[in-house]
């Protein structure tokens, strides 16, 4: 009995490659699509940050304008006060008391007030 | 075959409670902002304080440009919606007079309950009468009556 | 300092005892934040140098600038008050829909833009104060001349057409006199 051999002529052949379309752009398309976004992007970006930085100084510029202006308005009510309890201090005591070994001017932290509040005092707030 | 209705019961109470919650927030926070879009992202200049604290401004470049000085200060007056509360009787509220008008107030209190803590209880009026008015009438009666008393108190205002 | 909260009793006391009279009387500035805003370049255009000079007594004085430099204080407001005056007779409806602008937006400038415009081509004219930016780039349009401000969510506060048309000619003319130095 014969053997069993190949057919005539060889096998066919076995159909193992992949015969799919390729579909799209071809590959350098793609990466230099997206760096172009991303450098689209990044010089937004850099314009924002410039604009920002800009509208920042003029905030701050805008403050050190009324920074002095505040301040004196604050100074004088704070001297105000601190002439208002040195007269009453030469009332009651009869002497200015010098709490700190300094000529500084310090904003008090303990402020003497009457120990009855009368009822016109509470209705003047201000 | 159809949903029964009492499956709907639950959405329907979800949805009715945050109603409820969506709309008393909007109205406090247009109450507290008095109808002007809210402030946000405040810094120490713009922030209100309940208790005045001096501030110390070393986030603000050199003054000026010939002086090389930096500046020390100790800021209280520039909290500015601080400022304008005392200036206006509201944290919101702006006014241009003239200067030298009659009843600007531009001190601050000495010691005690400081006055602009009436101005941060009209501020947060607010959310607590608004939860109050989960609890009862009663609450949140009480609650916005005193909220009105010192807000609509005359010598407060004068 | 620090300033402590103690608090002793409920109710609210303020020391309203006036400034003794050996001091001389100065008119305290009625506006609030919104309009101060709104004139601060101003006030820094007209009261520079007043400014600089309190700024440079408190330095100075050492820790007693409080009391040695109310003069200088005074000063500073009454040239702050001055400008005020001055733009509330000339530009009160720019000046108001500016601040009005300003109160609505956060107190935001790049939110009102045309307010702004309308402001300082007003106070130009009437004041000769002009609003500069001290230290910005100098290749580059200042920021309140830009037409559109990439921050700003409100476009309808952005320069409308005759605005971009006339910042564009301040542009221009403003890189014409840095060429000609």
């Amino acid at each position: 009995m014969p053997q069993d051999m190949p057919p005539t002529g060889g096998y066919a052949q076995v159909q193992y490659k992949r015969n799919l379309p390729a579909r799209g752009f071809r590959p350098w398309v793609y990466a230099v699509g997206l760096h172009a976004i991303m450098a689209y992007g990044f010089y937004t970006h850099w314009v924002g940050v410039r604009e920002q930085r800009e509208l920042t100084r003029e905030k701050m510029w805008s403050r050190l304008y009324l920074l002095p202006l505040l301040q004196a308005e604050e100074d004088r009510d704070q001297v105000r006060r601190h002439f208002a309890e040195n007269a009453r201090q030469k009332e009651l005591l009869g002497a200015e008391e010098k709490v700190y070994n300094s000529d500084r001017f310090i904003r008090p932290t303990v402020v003497y007030t009457p120990s009855e509040v009368t009822p016109e005092a509470k209705k003047s707030w201000f | 075959m159809g949903v029964p209705f009492e499956a709907l019961i639950p959405y329907g109470i979800v949805i009715g409670m945050f109603t409820v919650a969506a709309t008393g927030i909007s109205y406090t926070k247009h109450f507290t902002n008095e109808g002007k879009k809210p402030r946000w992202n405040n810094d120490l200049w713009d922030r209100q304080s309940k208790l005045g604290r001096s501030m110390n401004i070393r986030f603000l470049p050199k003054y000026g440009v010939g002086l090389s000085h930096r500046i020390w200060a100790n800021i209280q007056s520039q909290i500015v919606m601080e400022r304008d509360l005392r200036l206006t009787g509201s944290l919101r509220g702006q006014i241009n007079n003239p200067p030298g008008t009659k009843g600007i107030r531009s001190q601050q209190a000495m010691e005690g309950r400081e006055p602009y803590l009436l101005g941060y209880k009209i501020a947060t009026f607010s959310h607590a009468c608004a939860l109050f008015s989960f609890l009862s009438i009663i609450h949140t009666t009480a609650c916005f009556l005193e909220n009105a008393a010192v807000s609509y108190n005359p010598s407060y205002y004068s | 300092m620090a300033q402590r909260d103690a608090r002793f009793n409920q109710h609210v006391l303020v020391d309203t005892t006036p400034m003794p009279d050996h001091i001389p009387k100065v008119e305290e500035i009625g506006t609030s934040s919104a309009p101060l805003l709104s004139a601060s370049y101003f006030i820094g255009a007209r009261c520079k140098a007043f400014n600089d000079d309190f700024m440079q007594c408190k330095q100075e004085a050492n820790g007693r600038g409080e009391i040695d430099c109310l003069k200088e204080g005074r000063k500073v407001t009454r040239c702050a008050s001055s400008v005020i005056k001055d733009i509330n007779t000339h530009c009160l409806a720019q000046f108001k829909a500016h601040w009005e602008c300003l109160e609505n937006n956060n107190h935001n400038l790049f939110e009102c833009r045309s307010p702004e415009f309308s402001l300082n081509k007003c106070v130009f004219q009437n004041l000769g104060l002009q609003k500069t930016i001290p230290g910005a780039p100098e290749d580059q349009v200042p920021v309140h001349l830009r037409p559109r401000q990439k921050y700003s969510v409100n476009a309808w506060n952005q320069f409308d057409l005759e605005q971009r048309k006339e910042a564009r000619e301040a542009g221009a003319s403003l890189f014409k006199q840095q060429e000609q130095k």
